[in-house]
């Protein structure tokens, strides 16, 4: 366990029946009378939720619903003058991935100036300054980087501690839909992100009490998939705290190797998690079995380590099952798996470990 | 798992914890965008040299900093809006503090009266009054057990009016807590057995209370598990700074913990005791934990029982049948605080009728104890704690632990 460390996941949580009612308050006390909603397109009923969760306040709110591809200037330099014109003073982001982008990229323009962006989108090392509140309300489909201080925009990753958002709410009123392969493909990402914690060396106490949580509310929603409205709240809680495990660690070995890999072999994140879980877990519980298996059991109320490492194996076959990639075989050979381990820059034994499943996904 | 039907879960404070941490204070400062702090501090602080440690990290150029260094054990209003005023006079831009809960929740207090432009705390009392991001603030807690760093309350005495009172709002939060071995090496062993006992009881009541949730849950699992490990040892090896700092960031988790998921019965009882005879804080909640487990027993003997693991390991947690893991989670308390008790040389009490006061006279009379359940009735706490309780069952409890007997289980009214 790194005993030095240095944590930081400043998103206040709100999960539960009713979660949303209290959007109106919760913004209030971040100093926030009047927030601009941005959703994707196709979610006219989470915002009529989300209208009437504002009811008799008096405070006004708008609504910009057109995201569609992947965030542009366009979308955000709409998204300003709508802000700046009408003067909002705080952004509520509907579901997860690229809507959640935008805003956090448009609250900078919004919150301070279209100036300030775009010397950010040049140099993020610039510091910002304190931005308006941005409040996630969080989807089902992600990928992992909503609650973390990273925002992705024109394919390039861009950080900053003020990018992370305020608050999540975690509302099943704004968890439509069933367990899809997409959802199981988010669920994938966020089991890779846990392992991670338990496969680095960098990890701290305090990364640990998140993946702990991280673990139990995933497998618990994974169990009722099949179950109408049992594993809705669980599974979006546990996508929120991906982001803090990621803002914390940048995204551990496992992640980045699921991402190289997408991208080599145009799969998506998702898709090559599943490949590597399977690898993953066996190496995790070689290392650090019994440290899982003590953590675990009575979060997962089970007795005896061997049933935690049951559980967990279990919970990755009705994922890659529900994705419909179980068994997926991504074909590496050694080259490929020598540049993948290059690009994601690995020392000691993470370098060592990831070249063992390199060798294994390669035969 | 446990998934409640709602739940709000905050940990705002970025968590820097290292046996060299204080050596980050100059550049943590420059991130926050300030170079004039003001650090408040206790003379027991002052005492022990550990401004000296905090102020030789600073950079020279900041070596003659405003301190305000006579914050008492009960912190008061007057003492917030005094320092407020010579925050203001010096042109600080910033808070850092030095200290255990009292010095933390006074800092808390003179942060929002300075940031809000308020003359006078009372104003800001209650919960969200305090709207906007406050003037940067950093805490160094100088013990490991109230977790102050972590919650979002200030408890500041009004002597005056004769009231405690409460401010919350997620901008009290530090915006940076410093979990620095050396900020505990030198606690006095009596003090660090209460502390740590204190912390203990944040994570056991935080993870069987009525509150709890997913996050909080894991988090107070862990703190069990550290303090378990490290509170004897260090008891015996006080210069174990592995030990410290693992202590400090168990207090941290349960503060986390309990911040989010509030406590029950050992807290309604201990702030009890502590208002109505003086008793320190932590020396309460050492003393009631066991009661606090055994009057919840039959309610919450799953989780209770599950507390075992961090304490024991798998191995002895496998063999004890489920059905006793409860009863062995309130033995094995009940050992630590007797370990503690021979270590300190009967400095850290058993039972309630042993603590004496600095005149060395009993500190608490059998004829206070109905005080002390008529006052505890009115703690928030009480709500959280998952068997009912009223005035007989508070006095019931608070006779048991002054006399140092166990709880007669019978007795317990099962609601």
């Amino acid at each position: 366990m790194l005993v030095h460390s240095d944590f930081y996941a400043p998103v206040k949580i709100i999960a539960g029946e009713g979660a949303m009612d209290n959007i109106a308050v919760e913004l209030s006390s971040l100093d926030s009378c009047k927030p601009l909603v941005i959703a994707p397109s196709g979610t006219a009923t989470i915002i009529r939720d989300l209208v009437c969760a504002f009811g008799e306040t008096g405070m006004e709110i708008g609504v910009f619903s057109h995201v569609t591809g992947k965030p542009t200037l366009a979308d955000v330099k709409n998204i300003h003058e709508i802000y700046t014109s009408r003067g909002f003073d705080g952004i509520i982001a509907v579901g997860g991935g690229k809507v959640v982008h935008l805003a956090k990229i448009a609250n900078i323009a919004a919150s301070s100036s279209p100036e300030i962006l775009r010397q950010f989108l040049a140099d993020e090392k610039i510091p910002l300054p304190q931005l308006n509140p941005l409040v996630i309300l969080s989807g089902l489909i992600i990928d992992g980087y909503e609650c973390s201080k990273y925002a992705i925009f024109s394919d390039k990753r861009y950080e900053s501690p003020s990018l992370i958002p305020k608050m999540v709410i975690v509302d099943k009123y704004a968890l439509s839909g069933v367990f899809s392969p997409e959802v199981a493909l988010s669920s994938a990402l966020v089991m890779i992100c846990a392992l991670d914690d338990y496969l680095t060396e960098k990890h701290s106490f305090f990364s640990r009490a998140y993946t702990n949580s991280l673990f139990g509310l995933l497998i618990a929603a994974v169990d009722k998939a099949r179950k109408p409205g049992k594993w809705k709240l669980p599974l979006a809680n546990s996508l929120s705290l991906t982001g803090f495990l990621l803002s914390n660690n940048g995204g551990g070995w496992g992640y980045q190797l699921a991402q190289a890999l997408a991208a080599k072999k145009e799969k998506s994140t998702g898709e090559c998690a599943c490949a590597l879980l399977p690898h993953l877990l066996e190496l995790a519980f070689e290392r650090c079995g019994e440290e899982m298996g003590r953590m675990l059991m009575p979060i997962l109320d089970v007795d005896s380590v061997d049933e935690v490492k049951a559980v967990l194996l279990a919970t990755y076959h009705k994922i890659a099952q529900e994705a419909g990639v179980e068994g997926i075989n991504l074909s590496i050979n050694n080259s490929e798996g020598e540049e993948m381990i290059a690009s994601i820059m690995l020392e000691g034994s993470a370098k060592a470990d990831c070249s063992r499943l390199m060798v294994r996904l390669s035969s | 798992m446990n998934f409640p039907v709602y739940y709000e879960f905050f940990c705002g404070a970025r968590i820097i914890a290292g046996h060299d941490g204080l050596e980050r204070i100059p550049l943590l400062l420059e991130e926050l965008g300030v170079a004039n702090p003001i650090i408040l501090t206790d003379k027991g602080v002052v005492g022990a040299g550990l401004l000296a440690i905090v102020l030789a990290s600073l950079r020279s150029e900041m070596r003659d900093v405003t301190v305000f260094d006579d914050i008492p054990p009960d912190s008061d209003i007057l003492v917030v809006n005094r320092i407020a005023r010579e925050y203001k006079k010096n042109a600080c831009d910033s808070i850092i503090a030095v200290g255990g809960g009292s010095v933390i929740d006074t800092a808390k207090g003179v942060n929002a009266l300075v940031s809000e432009d308020e003359s006078d705390l009372f104003n800001l009392k209650g919960a969200g009054r305090i709207k906007r991001q406050l003037k940067p603030f950093i805490a160094m807690p100088t013990t490991s057990g109230t977790g102050s760093e972590a919650t979002l309350v200030a408890v500041v005495k009004d002597n005056e009016k004769k009231v405690k009172c409460i401010f919350t709002s997620v901008f009290l939060q530090p915006n940076i807590a410093i979990l620095d071995s050396r900020m505990t090496l030198t606690l006095p062993p009596a003090v660090t057995a209460a502390t740590g006992m204190d912390a203990l009881t944040h994570a056991m009541e935080a993870y069987y209370c009525l509150q709890k949730n997913p996050i909080s849950d894991s988090h107070a699992l862990l703190a069990v598990e550290l303090i378990s490990q490290n509170l004897l040892k260090i008891m015996e090896n006080p210069h174990d700074k592995e030990g410290r700092l693992n202590l400090a960031i168990a207090s941290n988790l349960a503060g986390i913990a309990f911040a989010n998921s509030m406590v029950g019965m050992v807290h309604t009882l201990g702030h009890s005791f502590g208002a109505v005879c003086g008793v320190p804080h932590g020396v309460c909640m050492a003393v009631l934990l066991p009661y606090g487990l055994e009057y919840n027993m039959h309610k919450k003997s799953k989780e209770i029982g599950q507390l075992l693991l961090p304490l024991v390991g798998v191995e002895e947690y496998q063999k004890t049948p489920f059905r006793l893991r409860g009863e062995r989670v309130v033995s094995i308390i009940r050992e630590m605080n007797s370990s503690l008790n021979k270590i300190t040389e009967g400095k850290h009490p058993l039972r309630f009728k042993d603590i004496l006061g600095r005149d060395g006279r009993q500190l608490i009379r059998e004829e206070d104890l109905a005080t002390v359940a008529k006052v505890a009735r009115n703690d928030g706490s009480i709500f959280m704690n998952p068997e009912e309780l009223n005035y007989e069952d508070l006095l019931m409890v608070a006779t048991a632990s002054f006399a140092g007997n166990p709880l007669d289980v019978k007795q317990i009214k099962k609601g």
